[in-house]
């Protein structure tokens, strides 16, 4: 039973009991965080403070107890910052069942870049549960292991390492950015920062968004993330190179491999930001493996072909199902052109006084030959088929395109095309010049 | 079969028709036409015919068949046109197979193109033949040409569906307020309107596109506009007679006069000055000018009097330099960019002056140095083949000089020079 819990503390496990999830403690240097657990929530055992916690296996472990629940888990990670406080801790909390102090028993106290002077080693860990009407407290000596079983973990972590504040929000948010692209079942996370600075309280709040896409919960982690990912490339389509608030506040959506402990085969997708431009290129490899996904960084010295070929063969499943998402910059450029084309020629269309011309028209288009067929209409009906045409010839190459057919029989010898004129060196050969009036 | 005829020299009048023979060869050389049968013979000599291989290729009757041509159609029929161009485009794109149909273009490149010599008559003309090339929206890099032709098609379709008239350049400033993006400048939508033309196959005129004519005619003819009143072109301004850029008006003048020469003058300066002397009075002749390239109005007006007056010689005034020339090649033979319409209005036009001979009543102070793009004019004019030997004597002078002179160097002289000096080569008939 907990014997040094302060009174805020107790406020913290009666505030999570009724699923407030924000704990407020001041610390003298740097900042705290709290892992703090709304009232279905399993586990999230999560401090990237100084390379500490910054592992992996942290992280896996509480989301881990997150799934194994099959209930809806929030997992709260809120960072406080005051320059002048109390002596710094940490506090990791975690309810759920199936929590193990065997897990903190794995950690590697080396791990911990902390030095001795500041960190004693310790973590104070507080359980609970849903169901629990006690709340237990152990303190671990990370070097010395202790097994229990419990419903529930709250880790409390204190330091008095001075980095900077700034480094270590530059690594987290990206890092929860990445969790929300997981789309993890039942699992709600959000991240809250707060710290002063010279211009007072800075106050910084990332939460999942909410969108229509469900995922079932019977995928496995690695379809888990591929369709994720799927379906941020297809809310953002050819936009990827631009920062997207939504979704990102930073640029660093940029390739991905998730790697695991082993790997049999790849199920890899990629995609291009539309720009052509190689160092746009967003390739996001995702390894299917036996084993569970442990961690994911961004891609390094990997083989740029091998992965450039790879989730081209992922890319053109995916063009094969969303036809006309993904096109070609040649395609992307012609498309441009066409409502301009579709809106001329329904134009031309209904300035005509002929009602047989009219009906014809619109009897091709498969329209409705009266008043109502507007300029709209014809334009829009129009401008559909047309896309429909390029987006199907979309990476033919042009063996396969075909010859399209002429808008009047030619009799004469069919040239491939006559480029755009930008010379006038055929003036002189009996082009006598272009006259320049009007 | 042969029939009979007479004549002396180089010149046989067969059934009223004048034939150019010239005696080659041993060989009979029969040419028969679809309509008519050209055959010599004679009772005391061998008389034969040989045509030159080039003349033969290039005579009438082969070029009617190569020759590609716009025809001039009434607003019904041009709309007809546009309208199937429209069904064919919606058929294409409906069908069970769809596709973006292409536009088949003829080719206003020189090598569509071929000169082709009258052989009835003393006129040449350049003509554009079948080869087509094709615009296509499936090709990224056309794709904004592909639907200019669109643009102005339907701008053209509006205007005469209006029963109207627009200039290009009014056109330009209706596409560009529509399309900014498509329609940059004036050279773009005389492109775009020229490849409505080779597409429908019909006259810019008959699109409802009026020529903006800068033409100017003075001199002894007296012009009858249908409808209003009579103009005596001797007795106007020195500005002379203003030709308006509708085809269908010109094209209802009633001409009269007694002159015997029309003479084309390169600039209106010079235009000007022979009007303020009353040139015209002392040799009986038409002025008539352009101001620069010609438009086709005023070939068009040219052309007319030239046809109603066949005997009227037309000479051609302009500077010595290679744009000169061009603009004298132009109202001679007709041009490659227009080809598909323009070798109605070819006329047979005689280089005047400035020429090569002339340079020595002008003084070396006043010439000036060819510019490098008339150095490629005249170059390319050069290479094409067709230009006869002396004008292309006379462009090789321009190039090794390295000079061009101007035909108000002549004033040195005196103001009243030009005047003595224009008329002293008709006497003496001192053209090409």
């Amino acid at each position: 039973m907990a014997t040094d819990f302060s009174s805020s503390t107790r406020r913290l496990f009666r505030s999570v009991r009724r699923g407030n999830f924000r704990l407020r403690i001041g610390f003298r240097v740097s900042f705290s965080v709290f892992l703090v657990l709304h009232r279905n929530i399993i586990c999230g055992i999560f401090c990237p403070i100084l390379g500490f916690f910054c592992r992996p296996q942290l992280i896996y472990l509480a989301v881990q107890r997150c799934r194994i629940a099959e209930t809806l888990c929030r997992l709260s990670i809120s960072i406080r910052c005051f320059r002048v406080s109390n002596p710094p801790f940490m506090r990791i909390s975690n309810t759920g069942v199936g929590s193990s102090l065997v897990e903190f028993q794995d950690l590697d106290p080396g791990m911990c870049s902390v030095s001795s002077d500041k960190w004693d080693g310790m973590l104070s860990i507080t359980t609970t549960g849903i169901r629990d009407k006690d709340i237990h407290n152990y303190h671990l000596n990370l070097r010395e292991a202790l097994a229990s079983k419990s419903s529930g973990t709250e880790v409390c972590f204190s330091t008095a390492e001075e980095d900077n504040i700034d480094d270590f929000m530059a690594w987290v948010f990206p890092f929860v950015q990445k969790i929300f692209l997981l789309k993890t079942p039942n699992l709600a996370v959000d991240l809250t920062v707060e710290h002063t600075e010279n211009l007072g309280l800075r106050y910084s709040h990332l939460h999942q968004e909410t969108d229509d896409i469900y995922l079932p919960l019977s995928l496995s982690n690695n379809e888990r993330l591929l369709l994720s990912l799927q379906s941020y490339i297809l809310r953002h389509r050819n936009a990827l190179d631009k920062e997207c608030q939504l979704c990102f506040t930073s640029r660093s959506f940029k390739v991905w491999n998730w790697g695991c402990k082993q790997h049999s085969k790849c199920q890899r997708f990629w995609t291009d930001s539309g720009s052509g431009n190689s160092d746009n290129i967003c390739a996001i490899t995702v390894l299917s493996v036996e084993t569970e996904l442990c961690y994911f960084t961004e891609r390094t010295s990997a083989d740029r072909n091998l992965i450039k070929k790879a989730v081209k063969i992922a890319l053109d499943d995916l063009k094969a199902k969303y036809a006309g998402l993904l096109l070609s910059f040649r395609s992307v450029k012609i498309r441009n052109h066409i409502p301009d084309l579709s809106r001329t020629i329904a134009g031309l269309i209904l300035s005509s006084n002929d009602p047989e011309f009219h009906s014809e028209c619109a009897s091709l288009l498969g329209l409705q030959s009266n008043d109502a067929c507007t300029e709209e209409t014809v334009d829009s009906c129009i401008r559909e088929k047309i896309i429909r045409i390029i987006e199907l010839n979309d990476g033919k190459k042009k063996m396969e395109r075909g010859s399209a057919p002429c808008l009047f029989e030619c009799e004469g010898h069919l040239k491939e095309h006559c480029p755009e004129e930008k010379d006038d060196s055929e003036e002189g050969k009996l082009g006598f010049g272009t006259p320049a009036q009007p | 079969m042969p029939k009979s005829g007479s004549g002396s020299g180089s010149i046989l009048r067969v059934g009223g028709w004048k034939i150019r023979i010239r005696v080659d060869s041993s060989d009979w050389v029969f040419v028969s036409p679809t309509h008519y049968k050209i055959g010599i013979c004679s009772d005391t000599t061998n008389v034969c015919v040989a045509m030159e291989p080039d003349l033969l290729k290039s005579s009438l009757f082969h070029a009617d068949q190569r020759l590609c041509s716009a025809e001039i159609l009434p607003p019904s029929q041009v709309r007809a046109r546009i309208e199937v161009a429209v069904l064919n485009f919606l058929k294409n794109l409906t069908a069970s197979n769809p596709a973006i149909s292409n536009l088949p273009l003829i080719s206003r490149k020189y090598d569509n193109s071929g000169l082709r010599h009258g052989l009835l008559s003393d006129v040449s003309s350049v003509f554009l033949s079948h080869s087509v090339f094709t615009r296509s929206l499936m090709r990224a890099n056309d794709a904004k040409a592909f639907v200019r032709v669109w643009m102005v098609m339907a701008m053209c379709f509006r205007i005469l569906v209006q029963g109207k008239l627009a200039t290009q350049r009014e056109l330009f400033y209706k596409l560009l307020c529509d399309a900014p993006e498509y329609f940059r400048s004036q050279r773009q939508v005389n492109r775009a309107v020229q490849d409505v033309v080779a597409l429908l196959r019909c006259t810019r005129h008959s699109l409802g596109i009026m020529a903006s004519s800068r033409g100017a005619v003075i001199g002894r003819m007296v012009l009858e506009e249908p409808g209003e009143q009579i103009v005596d072109c001797s007795m106007i301004g020195h500005a002379g007679y203003a030709i308006t850029g509708d085809l269908c008006t010109l094209s209802k003048l009633v001409l009269h006069s007694d002159a015997r020469y029309i003479i084309i003058i390169e600039k209106d300066a010079i235009f000007q000055r022979l009007a303020e002397d009353h040139f015209f009075n002392q040799i009986p002749c038409i002025l008539i000018t352009s101001k620069g390239y010609p438009d086709i109005a005023t070939r068009f007006l040219l052309h007319r009097i030239s046809q109603t007056f066949p005997d009227m010689t037309i000479l051609a005034l302009m500077d010595w330099n290679p744009a000169g020339l061009a603009i004298l090649c132009t109202y001679k033979f007709g041009s490659i960019t227009t080809g598909l319409e323009s070798y109605r209005y070819a006329c047979n036009v005689k280089w005047l002056g400035l020429r090569a001979d002339d340079l020595q009543i002008i003084p070396q102070q006043v010439m000036m140095q060819l510019k490098p793009h008339e150095i490629k004019t005249a170059k390319s004019l050069m290479s094409s083949k067709l230009l006869q030997e002396r004008y292309q004597a006379e462009l090789s002078l321009m190039v090794e000089r390295g000079h061009r002179a101007e035909i108000e160097a002549l004033y040195c002289h005196g103001f009243d020079f030009l005047g003595k000096y224009i008329a002293k080569k008709i006497v003496q008939a001192d053209y090409i």
